[in-house]
């Protein structure tokens, strides 16, 4: 099969506002065992296996009609005392995002105060109760939000052996809920959390909504340069607090520098959730899944065969390109209409390479030359 | 006048940073065989020195090693005995005197007598191992949540012990169980007890040992290593002896991390702070070492690049001692009294 080298594009890297403890995405692989409700982590041996179990943590995942998905993905956003998208007035410690909706992180809140831990998330503990999310005890999900970096693997599954019983119940908690409580409430940070970046709004109609997906519900448009704080960085989706109502905006339509449009070479993003496999065969073993509107960083095409060769954080693998999309995300209504008036507007055709923002604002940023010429040219605005 | 050398790497130890971020060791290369420094010519007739350390102590072996660098021959007397030319004295415990050039050195600094005149101090700031141990241990790769830890102490409401109940107040540390000896710090007695402990303990659920004293964490290391447990459970120990760095050539997953004072070379700065002396130079009235943190994968990179014997590896990764050594300390020698 021949393979032509086609475009290379890079996926903006989440970012937590903590400093990592660990930033090597290879020091840690977690696999969690939905049977056992276990996570464990896992270190690398001598021989470069990940063998070494440095962490076992009892944890809840999701209950029978939100379960938590299975398969390998990549760690992405962090954030340490957030509030759920879609419960009101429910919060959770040391958020570690796995793939879109879907984290890791302490049982839960009632408040962003450590004095207001809820006694049914630490009684269910070890069952299948969650809406997807993996709920641990707050020391181990601290330990997971420090130390498991974004990049790091995950694997969700059923494959490795059982607990046996004595041990699962070894890795509940002795104390009961008061004591618990007290003492999760000691469980603090070092280091004052960074300052909260602030971005800008750079497409007109830009639109919040309550969770990281395009079906989540819409809770309005935002204007261009309206003024942010982002709460925790991501991609395709950060969230954000924008006058005191939290909700998530897709990456291409912010910037984090005021009056300054950042170019973004997403030729294509992710149709849908996406397999990478080692060889360019749907038979090959699969090493990772990629969440929808992930943005694409391809080494190699070949089109007659319907397979890209990408890199995605330390992987490379094989992505079918009819899983894949010229990513449409900056048109939020008729995304196909949008687009052909887009790409009929800038002079290239829907295939082309997309710019962040609005093309208005990318006009204005080139007669500004705050965009090189020579990024448009590569990004497809060509003229 | 006073000097305390504060060089990085114990910083390291004793602020919030900790041992979080090792800094990478070099990769050693051959060291070129010494030349005579000619110190007949220097002093215009033989010298010998004397020490009243134990000749099996690491301290000593420093002493012998930069002793017979320089072409010096060592005596090696009892304490409170004078002879040589000038005397290396271990860990007086009285006030004392000389009417010969001396270097004394004492592993803490709270020890440290008034310094007569003529002489010198090796002191090891020992007061400052608790801390920088724990520190060693909280901020450790792999770590940094709540630590689970199995404590070893030498002692009852000892200094380590007390430290170690404040951290585990402070949501630090998640005490997995504690062993105190009943009389005196009993090795065996503890190493039942870990072993016991341990069989308790589902894998994955514990980080460190920590050991507040050498011998409990080889007794500790032999445990573990016995266990063949299938976690990444490793001991930190309070206290540095050759024996912690062979340990963790041996398995430095187990052997992980050692805080104390790099006695071979203390020993080997005394000698050299002496031949300062006796060629009547001036020097530092006393340099006071800070703990060292020793970690295991640091030890275990030097070694498989080729640097394999203990005290060249303490040499290269104990930069505050060799930065007082002052590496031109032999051409400095040699160009003011040969010429």
């Amino acid at each position: 099969m021949a393979l032509l080298i086609g475009t290379l594009c890079t996926g903006a890297v989440s970012m937590a506002r903590d400093e990592m403890k660990n930033t090597d995405i290879t020091k840690y692989y977690l696999y969690l065992n939905v049977r056992d409700q276990v996570l464990t982590a896992y270190e690398k041996d001598d021989n470069g296996e990940y063998t070494r179990i440095v962490r076992r943590m009892l944890c809840s995942t999701g209950a029978e009609l939100t379960p938590t998905p299975t398969g390998t993905y990549k760690i992405s956003g962090k954030e340490r005392f957030g509030k759920f998208a879609h419960f009101n007035g429910e919060y959770a410690r040391y958020w570690t995002q796995v793939v879109r909706g879907i984290y890791i992180h302490s049982i839960g809140f009632g408040g962003r105060d450590v004095e207001r831990l809820l006694r049914t998330p630490f009684s269910n503990i070890g069952k299948r109760v969650s809406h997807g999310c993996i709920r641990l005890y707050v020391e181990d999900a601290k330990w997971v939000y420090y130390n498991v970096c974004p990049g790091s693997s995950i694997t969700i599954g059923s494959d490795t052996p059982l607990l046996s019983k004595e041990e699962k119940k070894s890795l509940k908690t002795p104390l009961d809920y008061a004591a618990y409580k007290a003492y999760q409430a000691t469980i603090t940070d070092d280091e004052q959390e960074l300052a909260d970046r602030h971005a800008w709004v750079v497409y007109d109609g830009a639109q919040l909504r309550t969770g990281n997906g395009s079906n989540d519900e819409f809770i309005r448009k935002l204007k261009e340069g309206e003024e942010m704080r982002v709460l925790q960085e991501g991609d395709p989706w950060v969230k954000v607090d924008i006058d005191g109502r939290e909700g998530y905006v897709k990456r291409i339509y912010i910037t984090y520098e005021k009056g300054v449009i950042e170019t973004y070479e997403n030729g294509r993003a992710t149709k849908t959730t996406t397999e990478i496999y080692a060889e360019p065969s749907v038979k090959a073993e699969v090493l990772c899944r990629m969440p929808r509107d992930t943005s694409l960083n391809i080494l190699e095409t070949d089109p007659e065969e319907g397979w890209y060769k990408i890199r995605y954080w330390d992987i490379e693998g094989f992505i079918r390109i009819r899983k894949t999309r010229v990513d449409t995300s900056m048109f939020p209504y008729d995304e196909d209409a949008q687009l052909s008036a887009y790409a009929a507007r800038m002079g290239v055709d829907s295939s082309g390479t997309l710019l962040v923002g609005s093309a208005a604002a990318a006009d204005e940023a080139l007669l500004r030359s705050e965009v090189k010429q020579d990024d448009l040219l590569d990004a497809g605005f060509a003229g | 006048m006073k000097r305390t050398i504060a060089l990085l790497l114990a910083a390291l130890l004793l602020g919030a940073a900790g041992c979080a971020a090792p800094v990478a060791a070099p990769v050693p290369t051959p060291a070129p065989t010494p030349e005579p420094v000619g110190m007949k010519k220097i002093f215009g007739k033989d010298i010998t020195i004397a020490c009243d350390a134990d000749e099996q102590s690491w301290f000593a072996q420093g002493v012998t090693a930069q002793a017979e660098e320089l072409g010096i021959p060592v005596v090696w007397v009892k304490a409170g005995e004078t002879a040589g030319d000038g005397m290396i004295i271990s860990a007086p415990q009285a006030s004392f005197s000389t009417r010969i050039p001396a270097i004394y050195h004492t592993a803490n600094v709270e020890d440290a007598l008034p310094i007569p005149d003529g002489c010198c101090g090796v002191v090891y700031d020992a007061a400052a191992e608790v801390e920088a141990a724990l520190a060693a241990m909280y901020t450790y790769p792999s770590h940094e949540a709540p630590v689970r830890v199995l404590g070893m102490f030498g002692e009852q409401d000892g200094e380590a012990h007390a430290a170690y109940l404040a951290m585990a107040e402070a949501g630090k540390l998640q005490d997995k169980g504690v062993f105190v000896p009943s009389d005196g710090v009993i090795p065996e007695q503890a190493g039942r007890w870990l072993r016991d402990t341990l069989s308790g303990i589902t894998p994955g659920r514990l980080d460190t040992v920590f050991s507040d004293a050498p011998a409990l964490a080889l007794e500790g290391f032999a445990v573990l290593k016995e266990a063949k447990r299938s976690d990444a459970v490793e001991i930190c120990a309070r206290g540095l002896l050759p024996a912690h760095v062979q340990a963790m050539i041996e398995d430095h997953f187990l052997m992980g991390t050692a805080v104390g004072e790099n006695g071979y070379g203390a020993g080997k700065l005394a000698v050299r702070m002496l031949a300062h002396l006796l060629a009547g130079e001036a020097v530092e009235e006393s340099y006071t070492l800070l703990p060292l943190c020793v970690r295991s994968e640091d030890v275990i990179e030097l070694y498989r690049a080729g640097t394999t014997e203990v005290n060249d590896i303490m040499m290269t990764l104990d930069t505050q001692t060799e930065q007082a050594y002052q590496a031109d300390f032999l051409d400095e020698l040699r160009e003011n009294h040969t010429a």
